[in-house]
């Protein structure tokens, strides 16, 4: 706009701002990417090492108070017994959460970063029992002594969350986990794929042949196979699918490189005397 | 009250348009400190300012770029606790998680020593009758980065860090609920030997000004 000077702009945020940015900065001649929000989905399948998954989940969803764009704050069980046993387990797992102040070396999490934040989580909470998702735990009202105007908010657990509730559909980024019950791989894969976010998502099994299937077809941007948060290492890239980047190219490793740079070519000849051809073609170089 | 202002031209720039926005400690609930928000003339001086250290930046070889860059990861490496503890002050993330953050950042800033090997160029020698083809990937001048409060030591870096080693002059608007590291981060990279006016800092606020507000819409 009136900044011709500034060529290209990076923007990492939620959804509709990163979109408004990319089509804003685009239409004005500049290179962008504009990272939004995501709804990141952990599908346990019935050979999964459970006591693992629950460890690696639990932190995963409501570690930083599940504000983070590669939180995992969708566990797909596949089969009931799956379903039932992880339920079980995480509950124990979350009601042994200690949240306390930011400087608590113990504890496992802090507040939220807003008073406005902390309503909007609570509100998806509300959304939730409304919707008839069934909540098992209930991080609303937790408040700490001497502390009680802190952003603090409690771990809260959904079960039995269907693809068509809102709450399931839009990003929540709190210390809320929702549990998808699902059939068949197929019917839980389908899951992240669907949504409209794609992010990152996790897949917990023993079984090699359905976790690389499952990653090769899943339609999403980073996927992690018995790995929570597959947040790819810096010389690789980062960069999620649909709703949750809008852009051609990753952050850092060598899409970052491209980015940041533009690519120049040069067709150099340094002929020996005359030149003969006159260039009436295209140059073929034959 | 703690005031947060801008980095432009390497140095502290207190801002002038005497409006702020609030930065709380999450775990009281109350304002720690002041951050100033930036007018259109401030975001103005700060993009003149980059586009003046641009020339000379991108023209500096790439082995030096990438030893700003390595100093940088040592300076980074040495102020880890101090960092965590000011992130999780501001966002309220406990300071655990918080040395992830930055060592998240750092991690990118070692990727960005490697520069000159990544930003080579290719070469093909004959491509016809006494012709030689190349290519060199060059910096894009003034680039600017907008980060959000969830990580705000890694996600600066992801942009930043590689902006820079390319040889770009990067301004950066950060959260305005969590400002301090990258405010921090500004001064050791100034530390560690980039030229003025090569990293800057200008805040700004979204939610008031609306995403359609003045000082979004300038950095596009």
């Amino acid at each position: 706009m009136k900044h011709p000077d500034i060529k290209a702009v990076s923007f990492v945020g939620s959804s509709d701002i990163a979109q408004y940015v990319y089509a804003t900065g685009t239409a004005h001649g500049k290179r962008v990417q504009a990272m939004g929000g995501a709804k990141n989905h952990g599908i346990i399948l019935p050979d999964a090492n459970m006591e693992q998954a629950v460890k690696d989940i639990v932190g995963a969803a409501y570690g930083s108070a599940g504000e983070r764009c590669m939180a995992l704050p969708v566990a797909v069980t596949v089969g009931k017994k799956t379903g039932d046993e992880f339920v079980e387990r995480m509950l124990d797992a979350a009601r042994g959460l200690r949240v306390g102040y930011s400087t608590d070396a113990d504890a496992h999490y802090g507040p939220v970063v807003s008073a406005a934040h902390k309503a909007k989580i609570e509100s998806y909470i509300q959304m939730g029992v409304d919707e008839g998702a069934d909540l098992k735990l209930d991080g609303r009202g937790l408040t700490m002594q001497g502390a009680e105007n802190g952003f603090f908010i409690g771990p809260s657990l959904f079960d039995h969350v269907k693809p068509g509730m809102k709450s399931y559909q839009e990003e929540i980024f709190g210390p809320v986990l929702q549990v998808v019950r699902a059939e068949t791989l197929e019917e839980a894969a389908a899951l992240p794929s669907n949504h409209q976010y794609g992010n990152g998502c996790a897949i917990f099994t023993q079984n090699g042949r359905a976790a690389r299937e499952f990653a090769a077809q899943v339609n999403v941007g980073m996927v992690g196979v018995n790995v929570p948060i597959p947040v790819p290492v810096s010389y690789h890239t980062f960069g999620g699918w649909k709703r949750s980047a809008f852009g051609d190219t990753n952050q850092h490793g060598p899409e970052g490189v491209k980015f940041w740079t533009k690519i120049k070519t040069i067709t150099q000849r340094w002929p020996e005397g005359d030149i003969g051809d006159q260039a009436f073609i295209i140059p073929t170089m034959g | 009250m703690r005031e947060v202002h801008h980095f432009v031209g390497g140095k502290v720039v207190a801002g002038t348009s005497g409006r702020f926005g609030d930065i709380f400690n999450p775990n009281t609930g109350k304002v720690q400190a002041k951050v100033s928000l930036a007018t259109e003339a401030e975001l103005d001086k700060a993009v003149a300012n980059a586009a003046a250290a641009f020339p000379a930046w991108a023209a500096m070889n790439p082995q030096r770029r990438a030893r700003v860059m390595f100093e940088f990861k040592r300076l980074l490496e040495a102020n880890i606790n101090e960092l965590a503890e000011l992130l999780s002050s501001e966002h309220g993330k406990v300071v655990a998680d918080s040395k992830g953050d930055v060592q998240r950042g750092i991690d990118v800033v070692e990727f960005a020593c490697g520069i000159p090997h990544l930003q080579k160029g290719e070469y093909t020698e004959g491509a016809g009758p006494g012709i030689d083809v190349y290519s060199m990937r060059q910096p894009l001048g003034v680039v600017a980065g907008i980060t959000p409060f969830n990580f705000p030591a890694m996600i600066p870096c992801w942009m930043g860090a590689v902006a820079v080693a390319c040889g770009n002059s990067f301004i950066l608007k950060p959260s305005e609920k969590d400002p301090s590291v990258p405010m921090r981060m500004a001064e050791l990279l100034l530390e560690a030997g980039a030229p003025e006016g090569v990293f800057n800092v200008v805040h700004g606020h979204l939610e008031t000004s609306g995403y359609q507000g003045c000082q979004l819409r300038r950095l596009l």
